[in-house]
């Protein structure tokens, strides 16, 4: 498991509050009960606080899983 | 493996050890955690260690770590409450959720916690019911913009004001839908208060701000015949940008013109049942620039920036203070740089700074001109210094530069005992809660021993620099009211003619004579339209004299006054020392032979003047009027409301139902031949209001 995914997965488990969800790259919306489209933006905004980074507007509306989230982020802190 | 980590992790500082944490606990090593949290105890990070707990599950263990965390801490951090909140409702202990909960303080304003604490609240409300001792209170939030971060902030909030928040929010922008359709889920909510959430974006630039302001105004008229909710209405704000620039502010149309002419308008245009929240004021002092996160704007249409949700709402909760009456009264000063910069007892009066030209002496008088404004809207202001009195005393009589003057004081306590001591004697003479109180003092150790003393006083902590102390206190919203009435502005006048009538009682020899010294005179009427702001806002802030705290809202007042089975009345009480004003409301229902009392609230500062006798003698006549034979009161306690638990056992009621502590139901007859009387007041009657 990668350490994104290792910090992601705190972050994801803090937001859903779910304190044994398994993120993994294949992690859709769809496995998660409280991810919705409100939460998402919560998601995003603790992922920025977590990399320390910042995600332009364009950028996460068309991801798809959590592995394209992970990849991203890894792009950012590069 | 782990203890190696640490020992790095400890090395490189608290960022690095809460990074660890979070990793352990990304891949769950939870015997790791805890074993790491007993070291952090030894090396001195114990709210690092509590967190550690949390990571790994270990909730008892966690609360247990929190709670030591949080004695004697003077702004608790909100990530720490919202840890204990999160513990508690793993413990499944509703009650305990929402007492961490109220320990919030505007002073940390981090959005995430009050999300995780919001969350921990339903959780357990929903799996184990309502908490204990929280009031039910349902809000309807109408808004024109996504507004899920201010919800998660407002229920979190509500704890601290002990309600119970159910919220309300229709789907997006359904604001004029859900207020048009009586049939609306809206309404259904049977709502308290309705908030209508909106911004410059609702401003229209075309047309004319009369038109508009009726339009809003229309929706409120809407919203007061269908419901018997309050109803706050955000003024607008002006768009951060605007393609005018400096223009914006002078041409006719511009926003910024439109914008300040709307809010006039709509000021001018709010009854008694709408409260204005100052939300243009809120984005100014925010910073207009970060109030809205354009990204969030355009991902989910949320207006307000999910960080600057948690300081807009402390903005509602103020003005929710005054509505529910946990409006604070007192404000409790300390003198040596508090009040003034420098020791007056070592460094004698011409040594103390106070004023220009120093920036010391003037911050320090920035300080009693806020306290001055307070006073003079109706806050009373009393001293607790240590020192000698004859110091205390000496730069209010000799000092020119002094805003205050001793006679702005209720009390001026200028001994050597204890603060907490002396602010429970102040609370006694003043007929006050320790919760009507706050308390404002440069020295830490003073401020530790009052929040440990008695936590029920507000302590605010302010910064070391006296320049900040004007901010610090403003920031606590202590003292919102939603209306300010002539009785508020002569309060302490009214509050030192009461230590002067204590005095008198002190002298004259018995009871009776005190009493009959006073030449009092009552002044009963039904609810006159004049007087309903001060209905409304002593039941609210009756606590104490209260034998049902029915918070009632001017919607139900406006019912009564029209209702044919219900009679209200109020009661003036003046005295050869001064006018009390409005103090005593009742308001009593006809049910075929009974009188019942519905709602009986009094004002502390007439206590022990003979007016239940009064009361007594007045229910009799009305009962004798509309043919009851019995007249049958309610008592429901509240952690408040002891006062009043013998009331009427000692008016020669007998008991119907309740044991103690529960609701109680007394009966009395009325016999139209042996009335009571009250040979103490005198009473004049006003059958009709003037002018009706």
């Amino acid at each position: 498991m990668s350490s994104t995914l290792i910090r992601m997965q705190q972050v994801f488990r803090e937001v859903f509050d779910e304190d044994d969800l398994e993120v993994t790259d294949d992690l859709t919306a769809d496995d998660v009960e409280e991810w919705d489209s409100l939460n998402h933006v919560t998601l995003l905004v603790q992922l920025e606080q977590e990399f320390s980074i910042r995600f332009a507007a364009s950028e996460v509306g068309s991801l798809k899983n959590a592995g394209e989230l992970r990849r991203l982020i890894e792009r950012m802190m590069t | 493996m782990t203890g190696d980590l640490l020992a790095e992790a400890l090395e490189r500082g608290p960022e690095a050890l809460r990074e660890l944490g979070r990793s352990l606990a990304g891949r769950s090593e939870r015997g790791s955690l805890r074993s790491a949290s007993k070291r952090l105890v030894g090396a001195g990070h114990p709210s690092m260690a509590a967190a550690y707990l949390a990571f790994a599950g270990a909730w008892e263990e966690a609360i247990a770590a929190y709670d030591r965390c949080l004695i004697d801490v003077e702004s608790p951090p909100a990530w720490q409450i919202a840890q204990l909140c999160r513990a508690h409702q793993r413990m499944g202990d509703v009650t305990g959720v929402y007492d961490a909960a109220a320990r919030l303080h505007p002073w940390d304003l981090d959005f995430e916690a009050r999300r995780v604490i919001a969350r921990a609240m339903k959780k357990a409300r929903v799996k184990h019911g309502p908490p204990d001792g929280y009031r039910p209170y349902r809000i309807a939030l109408l808004s024109t913009f996504t507004t899920t971060p201010i919800e998660a902030c407002l229920v979190a909030a509500g704890a601290s004001l002990k309600l119970d928040i159910a919220l309300y929010v229709p789907e997006f922008d359904q604001l004029r839908a859900e207020s048009a359709n009586p049939a609306s889920d809206m309404y259904r909510h049977n709502p308290d208060v309705v908030l209508l959430a909106t911004t410059w974006r609702d401003i229209q630039s075309n047309a004319p701000v009369d038109t508009q302001a009726d339009e809003w105004q229309a929706l409120w008229d809407i919203l007061a015949s269908r419901t018997r909710a309050h109803v706050l209405q955000h003024n607008f704000d002006r768009p951060p940008h605007s393609a005018l620039g400096h223009l914006a502010a002078r041409t006719p149309r511009g926003i910024g013109r439109v914008s300040w002419a709307l809010n006039d308008a709509l000021a001018e245009r709010a009854g008694p049942r709408v409260s204005l929240v100052d939300y243009a004021q809120a984005v100014t002092r925010y910073g207009a620039d970060r109030w809205c996160d354009a990204r969030q704007w355009h991902w989910a249409k949320e207006a307000v920036s999910t960080h600057a949700a948690p300081f807009l709402v402390e903005e509602y909760l103020a003005v929710l203070r005054g509505l529910v009456g946990k409006t604070r009264k007192v404000l409790v000063l300390d003198l040596d740089n508090t009040l003034w910069g420098g020791v007056v007892g070592e460094d004698l009066v011409g040594g103390i700074r106070i004023g220009p030209p120093s920036a010391e002496g003037e911050s320090h008088l920035a300080l009693q001109l806020y306290a001055r404004a307070l006073r003079e809207r109706g806050v009373l202001l009393a001293v607790c210094s240590k020192n000698n009195d004859a110091d205390a005393r000496e730069p209010f009589e000799q000092l020119s530069d002094m805003a205050l003057q001793i006679d702005d004081f209720v009390a001026f306590e200028a001994t050597w005992d204890t603060k907490p001591e002396r602010v429970r004697k102040i609370a006694a003479e003043l007929n006050l809660g320790l919760d009507s109180f706050v308390f404002i003092d440069d020295n830490p150790a003073e401020r530790a021993m009052m929040r440990r003393a008695c936590p029920e006083v507000l302590t605010i902590p302010v910064p070391a620099d006296p320049s900040g102390y004007v901010a610090a206190l403003d920031r606590a919203r202590a003292f919102e009211v939603t209306t300010i009435s002539t009785e508020d502005r002569a309060r302490t006048e009214t509050y030192r003619a009461q230590s002067e009538r204590q005095t008198l009682r002190s002298s004259a020899g018995s009871l009776e004579e005190y009493y009959a010294s006073l030449q009092m005179v009552g002044v009963v009427r039904p609810f006159a339209v004049g007087d309903l702001t001060r209905v409304v806002q002593l039941a609210a802030r009756s606590n104490q004299f209260n034998l049902t705290t029915w918070r009632l809202t001017m919607g139900e007042v406006e019912q009564l006054m029209v209702s044919p089975t219900h009679v209200t009345r109020t009661l003036r009480l003046r005295d050869r020392f001064g006018d009390h004003g409005l103090v005593l409301v009742l308001i009593t229902e006809v049910r075929e032979d009974d009188l019942h009392v519905l709602a009986w609230f009094m004002s502390c500062r007439v206590i022990g003047r003979t007016v239940e006798q009064l009361v007594l003698a007045e229910l009799e006549a009305i009962a004798i009027v509309r043919g009851c034979t019995s007249i049958v009161g309610t008592r429901i306690p509240t952690k408040k409301n002891v006062l009043v638990k013998d009331l009427f056992a000692n008016l020669g009621f007998d008991q119907v139902s309740g044991a103690p502590n529960e609701t109680s139901v007394w009966r009395r007859r009325v016999v139209p031949s042996a009335v009571t009387a009250n040979p103490y007041i005198t009473i004049e009657r006003l059958e009709e209001p003037p002018g009706a």
